[in-house]
């Protein structure tokens, strides 16, 4: 079993100079935990993941606090609309790479980088384009069901 | 000049030039300057790692490195309980989200823990709940970031543990920690009382606040901010046991490293984390840049180049102790405006050694507190000292606390230009070297 078999071909991914108000509405209605940024010509740009979508209302400069209780409800630091309007996605996302792997890349080898570089999807790479993406859900569901139909 | 000491010189210079325009970071930099020199032979790995005593050379001062360790393990685990932010917001109600009190006062909270724990801790606690308390206020909050900057560095001069060059310079010249409270206290307390007034003076009519929008600041509930009272008990209990420590150090004939490692294992030994959690707290990277300079420094010794630099200090002054004197204050005052002062105080160190041991009539017999206490070469110390504290004030380059609040104000939409960080911090920073100039004139040079 390698990438090719588990990747989904057709996934959500967004663009870098993608209005992040947009990047964030696809990610919310369709649940992702990051979406992949790719570029005009079909090559690995970035991730946009959701503790982006956080850092834009608590900045980094803010873990610094020991904890934030003791703002009043009253202070919201969310306003939103007015730090979102202008950003785009490439403006989050820092210099996140989005790991790749090939198309052959087995699903053993696939597990252990989710693992050790602590992420939850990674985009197969063919000719230099990301022609799928592998997300920690295909991988387990494959890893299981193959075992699972063994076993009955 | 001899070959050896071209090389040392060649290395010390590729290595800052490397760090100072940031081409390569500054512990990577020091560090592989550091162990070219000994890998090349200018300094033997024995000297770089144990110094000579016999030969007046230090190689890597442990006491500086565990001092640093101790209380930045003390000080991270300290940070955790919230009780900085209880303290600014208590007293930003206590002004009753006035600005102008609100920055004075922030001003005196940093520069005490500035004194007494650290300089970059304490700002990169304080600096966001500047911007917060300022952006509920529709205030600009800059005002306050460039004062409590300044406020920092003030304060950390007052102490041996203040600022990382107190420490180098406490460790070399044997000055106790209150050695550094009775010579640089006053000029600090001073300093601090010249610039709240500017700030009550120049700043107050700038920033005025509605008493409806000032509510918002009573809306804050500083009680919040604790988030382990049991812990914040612990470690108030240990920072009173250090800070008794460090005031008895001389006497007990312990270094102050002792006392901060002893109130480390104490902390680790109340604190229900692991001792890796502590020990992840501790900057390894500034750690390994102090052991990668005193090793460079080591080799510019050993090579006779400090030796020399120190006698062109001594000729341009002509062994006069008061020229000598304002020279080191003034130079290092602008100096460390600019270059990494940590880097340049344990440059001076041994430059300043180097002077005493040939200005004493009989070095070779006297003992380590007869050449290096000389009444003509303490006011040096000093002055080093106040220098290279206080021009940290210069430009917003001059210490790692600017650096990081001008990184804090940045990221939060308040950003710091240079030049409107040079309208604060030039005076500031003369008034204080003035200051300090009258200070040693009084103390020493009268």
């Amino acid at each position: 079993m390698t990438a090719k078999d588990i990747m989904e071909a057709d996934f959500t991914c967004v663009q870098p100079d993608m209005p992040l108000r947009k990047a964030a509405e696809l990610m919310t209605e369709r649940r992702k935990l990051l979406l992949p940024v790719i570029d005009e010509e079909g090559c690995g740009y970035g991730v946009l993941m959701e503790v982006d979508l956080l850092r834009v209302v608590l900045p980094k400069y803010l873990d610094n606090l020991a904890s934030l209780n003791f703002l009043p409800e009253s202070c919201d630091l969310f306003d939103l609309d007015v730090k979102i309007a202008s950003l785009k996605v490439e403006d989050v996302i820092g210099d996140r790479e989005l790991y790749t792997v090939s198309e052959d890349t087995k699903a053993m080898e696939i597990a252990h980088i989710m693992l050790t570089e602590q992420i939850s999807s990674v985009g197969v790479e063919k000719d230099g384009k990301i022609i799928g993406l592998v997300t920690r859900g295909n991988l387990v569901r494959h890893i299981f069901e193959q075992t699972l139909s063994a076993e009955e | 000049m001899n070959y050896p000491a071209i090389a040392a010189v060649a290395i010390f210079l590729v290595a800052y030039i490397l760090l100072a325009t940031e081409k390569a970071h500054k512990t990577k930099a020091v560090l592989a300057g550091a162990v070219l020199m000994i890998l090349v032979g200018i300094v033997s790995q024995r000297t770089a790692f144990h110094g000579d005593e016999a030969r007046h050379i230090e190689g890597v001062d442990w006491n500086t490195i565990m001092l640093l360790i101790g209380m930045m393990i003390i000080v991270n685990i300290t940070r955790t309980t919230g009780a900085v932010e209880y303290l600014a917001i208590k007293s930003a109600k206590a002004v009753h989200g006035r600005p102008t009190p609100i920055i004075v006062l922030f001003c005196v909270i940093t520069a005490a823990l500035s004194a007494f724990l650290d300089n970059v801790t304490t700002v990169i606690i304080i600096a966001p709940v500047v911007i917060l308390i300022f952006e509920r206020l529709e205030s600009d909050p800059v005002p306050g970031l460039i004062s409590i900057i300044c406020a920092s560095n003030i304060g950390g001069t007052a102490t041996l543990i203040g600022d990382p060059p107190n420490i180098i310079i406490g460790s070399a010249a044997r000055l106790s920690f209150l050695d550094f409270l009775s010579v640089d206290a006053l000029p600090a307390i001073a300093s601090m009382v010249a610039m709240l007034v500017a700030i009550a003076l120049f700043l107050r009519p700038r920033l005025s606040v509605s008493p409806e929008v000032r509510e918002r600041i009573m809306e804050f509930d500083e009680s919040a901010a604790i988030t382990d009272w049991q812990l914040l008990r612990r470690c108030l209990v240990v920072l009173g046991i250090t800070l008794v420590g460090y005031v008895v150090h001389g006497w007990l004939g312990l270094e102050p490293a002792t006392i901060a490692l002893t109130g480390a294992a104490l902390i680790m030994l109340l604190h229900t984390e692991g001792p890796d959690e502590a020990l992840k707290s501790v900057e390894w990277s500034t750690i390994f840049f102090f052991i990668g300079l005193f090793i460079m420094v080591a080799g510019l010794v050993e090579t006779g180049v400090l030796g020399m630099l120190g006698e062109g200090f001594t000729t341009l002054t002509g062994g006069n102790t008061a020229a000598m004197t304002m020279v080191m204050l003034w130079a290092s005052g602008i100096l460390c405006g600019v270059v990494n002062n940590i880097a340049y105080t344990t440059m001076m160190t041994p430059l300043i050694k180097s002077i005493a041991f040939s200005a004493h009539p009989a070095a070779a017999t006297a003992s380590w507190a007869q050449i290096y206490h000389a009444p003509n070469i303490l006011p040096l110390w000093w002055a080093l000292s106040l220098g290279a504290c206080l021009g940290g004030n210069m430009t917003y380059v001059g210490s790692a606390a600017n650096v990081l609040v001008v990184g804090i104000a940045e990221s939060s939409g308040h950003p710091i230009t240079f030049v409107r960080y040079l309208k604060y911090g030039i005076p500031v920073a003369l008034v204080s070297l003035l200051i300090a100039t009258v200070w040693l004139w009084l103390l020493f040079l009268r």
